[in-house]
C-alpha cells in the first residue's frame, strides 16, 4: 500500500520562510563542494567555527547547553559583549537569537548529493523600521560570513 | 538524499501551544517563528505534498512565506489553522498548475473507493487536475463536507461534487486497471 504523497520543508527552505519573516534579512544561499558532514562540522561548533569566518567576532563561549540548546557569549573586536540563545537540535540547523531579540542569526544546509553541501546563511536586526534600514549592512555581513566559511574550509 | 529538516507526517498540533506561539511569532520573536513552523509543518506538507505531488515542497516554503508575511493580520490565534489550510491549498494548488496541465479523466459512474487502500496514490494524483486534487484531499484526507470544501475553496457545492466524483472516478480506474 502506498500512503497519501507528502511534502517537507528541509533546513534551506526553512531557513528561507524565516527569512522572509525577518525585516530587512541579509541571505546569502550558495553551494558548497564539501559533503555535508565536514560542512555542518565546522559551523555548527560555534566556539571554533564563528571566530574563523566572521570578522566582527573575536570569540564566543558556551556558557549553558541544555542537549542541542546552548547560551553562547560572543565579544566582538571592541569588546562588546552579547548573550545569544541557540538552538542546534536538528542535524544542519543553527538559529541563534540575541537576549533582547536585537540580532537573529540562521545558519542551515543540507547535503547536495555526496559531496556538496546547499547552505544558507541569514542576518536580521528584527525590527520592522530599523531592521529593513540596516538591511545593506546585514547583506554585507553575510557576504563576509559565508566568505569567511569557504575560506576555512 | 535523505531530508533534514521538519519531517512530516504528523497531525495538527495541540489549539492551546499553538495560539501562544503565534502571540509570540506576532512580536518578531524569531524563535516563536520557527517553532510555529515547525509544528505546521507536517499538516502543511501533507496537504501540499497530496495536491501539488513534485512541487510540494516549493508550495510549503511558499505557503509558510504567505502566512509569516500576513501573521499581524491575523486577529484571533484560535482561527490560525484554518487560516493556515486555505493559504496551503491555494499554494499547493498555484504550485501545481506551474506545470504542465493533466488530461482530465472522462466521468463514469463508481462506486467510492478508500483512499487508504490505494495501490498508488500518488499515481492516481498525478492524472487529476489540481484542482480536482485539492477537493480530493480536503474531502477524503481531511474529512471535510462537501459543504466545507466549497467554502475553503470558494466555489459552488456543486462544483465540489463534480469535481469529486471525477478525482474518486480517476481512483477507481486505477483500481481496476
Amino acid at each position: 500500500m502506498t500512503e497519501w504523497p507528502v511534502a517537507s520543508l528541509d533546513n534551506v527552505r526553512r531557513a528561507r520562510v524565516l527569512a522572509a519573516a525577518l525585516p530587512g534579512a541579509g541571505v546569502v544561499e550558495e553551494t558548497f563542494d564539501v559533503p555535508f558532514d565536514r560542512y555542518w562540522g565546522f559551523v555548527s561548533d560555534l566556539e571554533r567555527s564563528v571566530p574563523a569566518f566572521d570578522p566582527h567576532v573575536r570569540s564566543i563561549t558556551v556558557e549553558s547547553r541544555d542537549g542541542d540548546r546552548l547560551v553562547v557569549r560572543a565579544v566582538q573586536p571592541s569588546g562588546i559583549r552579547a548573550r545569544f540563545d541557540v538552538d542546534l537540535t536538528d542535524d544542519g540547523w543553527c538559529l541563534m537569537v540575541q537576549r533582547g531579540r536585537l540580532f537573529t542569526v540562521v545558519m542551515a544546509a543540507v547535503p547536495d548529493g555526496p559531496d556538496r553541501t546547499r547552505m544558507i546563511h541569514v542576518e536580521a536586526v528584527p525590527r520592522r523600521v530599523v531592521g529593513r534600514l540596516l538591511r545593506p549592512v546585514m547583506q554585507r555581513n553575510v557576504r563576509l560570513d559565508v566568505r569567511g566559511i569557504r575560506r576555512a574550509l | 538524499m535523505p531530508t533534514r529538516g521538519v519531517e512530516p507526517p504528523g497531525r495538527f498540533p495541540p489549539l492551546r501551544g499553538v495560539q501562544e506561539l503565534v502571540r509570540r511569532a506576532q512580536r518578531g520573536d524569531a524563535a516563536a517563528v520557527d517553532a510555529l513552523v515547525r509544528e505546521l509543518s507536517p499538516y502543511v506538507g501533507r496537504i501540499c505534498g497530496a495536491i501539488a505531488l513534485d512541487d510540494g515542497d516549493d508550495a510549503v516554503q511558499e505557503t509558510f512565506i504567505a502566512v509569516l508575511r500576513n501573521l499581524r493580520s491575523l486577529r484571533e490565534p484560535a482561527a490560525l489553522h484554518g487560516w493556515v489550510r486555505r493559504i496551503a491549498v491555494r499554494e499547493a494548488v498555484r504550485a501545481a498548475r506551474r506545470r504542465a496541465p493533466v488530461a482530465d479523466v472522462p466521468d463514469r459512474a463508481v462506486p467510492d473507493p478508500d483512499p487508504s487502500t490505494a495501490l498508488d496514490v500518488r499515481d492516481a494524483l498525478l492524472r487529476l487536475a489540481p484542482e480536482h486534487r485539492a477537493v480530493l484531499v480536503l474531502r477524503d484526507l481531511d474529512g471535510f463536507s462537501e459543504a466545507e470544501t466549497a467554502e475553503l475553496l470558494a466555489v459552488p457545492e456543486g462544483t465540489v461534487k463534480s469535481r469529486l466524483h471525477r478525482a474518486r472516478s480517476s481512483f477507481a480506474r486505477r483500481w481496476a486497471s
